[in-house]
C-alpha cells in the first residue's frame, strides 16, 4: 500500500516532465494529452518492474518513448522527426531535473523582465489564446515578425530561468 | 540575442506547430531541419517546454489572479471585494466567529518544499534592488507623499486610538485600535493587511505588524513580520489569518496559503495554525476547514479558536 502511494505520488509528480518529453518526440501538440494518458495507464502496469533505488523520471520516459512509437506506429507515420541525438538533447536539458513548482516560481521571476509589450504579447498568445494571424493583426506587424518575438522571448526565459536555478545551486553549494 | 534559427524561417513552423496550425509544408521544413541541425533540435526542446510552461503559468494565473506584476492590484480588488461582502453578509445574517479546530503534531519541511523556499528567497533577492520599495521615514498622519510606507486601501471604522486613518492616506507607522468595522491597507510593497474590529495593532514599519489583539488576515506578497504574543514570525509569499487574545496570554496563526517556518524544521501549512502562548510555547492543530473557508472566516472576523482535541 505504502509502495503504491509513493509509486503515485512520483507518477504525479512526473506529470509535466512526461508531457513535455511526449510532446517533443510526437512532434504533435494536438495529441500529447491523449498519448499521455495512455503512458500513465502503461506505467501503471509496468510499476511491478520499476526499480525504486533508481531515479523514476528515466524510466518512466523510456515507457513515454514507447507509447510515443505506438501511436506513431498506429498513424502510419513511423518516422520520428526527433533522431535519438534529438531526444538525448532533450534529456539533457538542465530544466527537466528541476522541480515544476520551482520552475514556476523562476518562471514568475523572470516574466518580471519582461517589456510591457512582450508580456501583453504573451497574454494575447496564453490568455486570449490568440493564434498568429489574430495577433499579427492586434500588434500591427507581420505573422513571421510576431513568430520571432514569440520565439526570442520563450528563449529568453528559458535562459533567464536557468541563470536562476544555476545561481540557486551555486548557494546550496556554498553553504 | 539574434539567433540564426528566427532569422532563417524556423519560428514561424516552430510557432505554427505550438498552436497546432501547421500544414505539411511546415511540417516538412521542420523534418529536415531537426535532423540536420543540433542548433534547431535544442530550440526546439526549448521551445515546447517554455510553451508549456507559460501555458501552464497563464492557466494557474487566470484561475487565481496575477501574483507578481498585478498582485498588488488584484489583491486589492479582491480584499475591496470581500470587505464589501462581508459588510454586507454581516448586515443580514450573524456571523459564527468560533473557529474549530484539532489539535496536531507539528510537521516538518519535505524536501521540496526546502527547494521551493529556496526558490523564493533566491527570487525575492535575486535583483532586490530593481524591485526593493524606497524606504523613507514618515511620520504619522495623511501625508502626499507616493512610496510611504503603508496606505490605506479600504475602511469601515472609526479609530479610538492614533491617527484617524482614511483611504488613501499613507503612514510609516501607526497605532490601530478598532473597536469593529474592518480596515484594509497595503504595508509597503509586501502584501495586504485586514484588520476587522474589534482589534488592537500596532504597525511599526512598512514590514512589522504586532498584533495585540483581534483578528487580522495577511496576505503577503514579500516578506512581513508578525510580532504575536511577544514572538517575532517572519510569513513569505504566504496568506495567514491571526487571532490574538484580548488578556494577552496567547495568539493564534493559522495559514490560508503558503508555507510558514517554525524553526528547526518545522513548518506550518495550508489549514496548519499554532497557539503562541506569552510563555512562547507552541502548540500546534489544523483546521477542519479548507482554506477558502478559512479565508471567509478571517475577513469576516474570528474571536476565538477553539482546539478539539483528538482521541486516539
Amino acid at each position: 500500500m505504502e509502495k503504491d502511494v509513493t509509486f503515485i505520488s512520483q507518477l504525479t509528480k512526473a506529470q509535466f516532465e512526461l508531457k513535455v518529453y511526449i510532446a517533443a518526440l510526437a512532434c504533435d501538440l494536438q495529441d500529447v494529452d491523449d498519448i499521455l494518458q495512455e503512458t500513465n495507464v502503461y506505467i501503471w502496469r509496468k510499476a511491478d518492474t520499476y526499480d525504486p533505488s533508481r531515479p523514476f523520471l528515466p524510466w518512466a520516459k523510456a515507457l513515454a518513448k514507447y507509447q510515443v512509437l505506438r501511436w506513431r506506429k498506429d498513424l502510419e507515420r513511423d518516422k520520428l522527426v526527433l533522431d535519438d541525438t534529438a531526444i538525448e538533447l532533450l534529456a539533457d536539458d538542465a530544466l527537466s531535473e528541476v522541480d515544476h513548482d520551482v520552475q514556476m516560481l523562476a518562471l514568475r521571476r523572470s516574466l518580471r523582465r519582461l517589456t510591457d509589450e512582450e508580456f501583453k504579447l504573451l497574454k494575447s498568445k496564453y490568455v486570449a489564446r490568440k493564434r498568429i494571424p489574430e495577433l499579427a493583426r492586434e500588434f500591427h506587424v507581420s505573422e513571421g515578425a510576431i513568430a520571432s518575438r514569440l520565439f526570442r522571448i520563450r528563449k529568453y526565459l528559458h535562459t533567464s530561468i536557468s541563470e536562476m536555478l544555476k545561481m540557486l545551486r551555486r548557494q546550496d553549494g556554498e553553504q | 540575442m539574434e539567433n540564426n534559427n528566427i532569422a532563417d524561417g524556423f519560428a514561424m513552423p516552430m510557432e505554427a506547430l505550438l498552436d497546432g496550425s501547421a500544414d505539411a509544408v511546415y511540417w516538412k521544413f521542420l523534418e529536415e531541419r531537426l535532423s540536420k541541425d543540433a542548433s534547431a533540435r535544442t530550440d526546439y526542446a526549448v521551445q515546447i517546454r517554455m510553451h508549456y510552461i507559460l501555458k501552464e503559468y497563464f492557466s494557474l494565473e487566470k484561475a487565481v489572479g496575477r501574483k507578481g506584476f498585478m498582485w498588488l492590484k488584484v489583491a486589492a480588488m479582491l480584499v475591496l471585494l470581500a470587505g464589501m461582502s462581508v459588510l454586507a453578509f454581516c448586515s443580514h445574517r450573524r456571523v459564527d466567529r468560533c473557529l474549530y479546530v484539532s489539535a496536531s503534531d507539528m510537521p516538518s519541511l519535505t524536501a521540496s518544499e526546502y527547494d521551493m523556499l529556496k526558490a523564493r528567497y533566491f527570487a525575492e533577492h535575486y535583483d532586490e534592488g530593481v524591485f526593493s520599495g524606497q524606504l523613507v521615514k514618515y511620520e504619522p498622519g495623511a501625508i502626499e507623499n507616493p512610496g510611504a510606507a503603508i496606505e490605506v486601501l479600504q475602511t469601515s471604522a472609526e479609530m479610538t486610538a492614533g491617527h484617524q486613518l482614511n483611504e488613501g492616506d499613507r503612514v510609516w507607522r501607526q497605532d490601530i485600535d478598532l473597536p469593529g468595522g474592518q480596515i484594509s491597507f497595503r504595508v509597503g510593497s509586501q502584501g495586504i493587511v485586514t484588520v476587522v474590529g474589534p482589534a488592537t495593532v500596532k504597525l511599526h514599519d512598512e514590514k512589522t505588524i504586532e498584533v495585540v489583539s483581534g483578528c487580522v488576515y495577511v496576505e503577503a506578497n514579500r516578506t512581513v513580520s508578525l510580532i504575536l504574543a511577544g514572538r517575532r514570525l517572519s510569513i513569505d509569499n504566504t496568506s495567514v489569518g491571526v487571532v490574538a487574545r484580548e488578556d494577552g496570554r496567547s495568539c493564534d496563526l493559522i495559514v490560508t496559503d503558503g508555507i510558514v517556518l517554525l524553526g528547526d524544521g518545522r513548518c506550518l501549512r495550508a489549514q496548519d495554525g499554532v497557539r503562541i502562548s506569552a510563555k512562547g510555547e507552541l502548540q500546534a492543530y489544523r483546521s477542519l476547514g479548507d482554506s477558502q473557508s478559512l479565508q471567509c472566516k478571517f475577513l469576516a472576523g474570528v474571536t476565538n479558536v477553539r482546539i478539539e482535541r483528538t482521541v486516539n
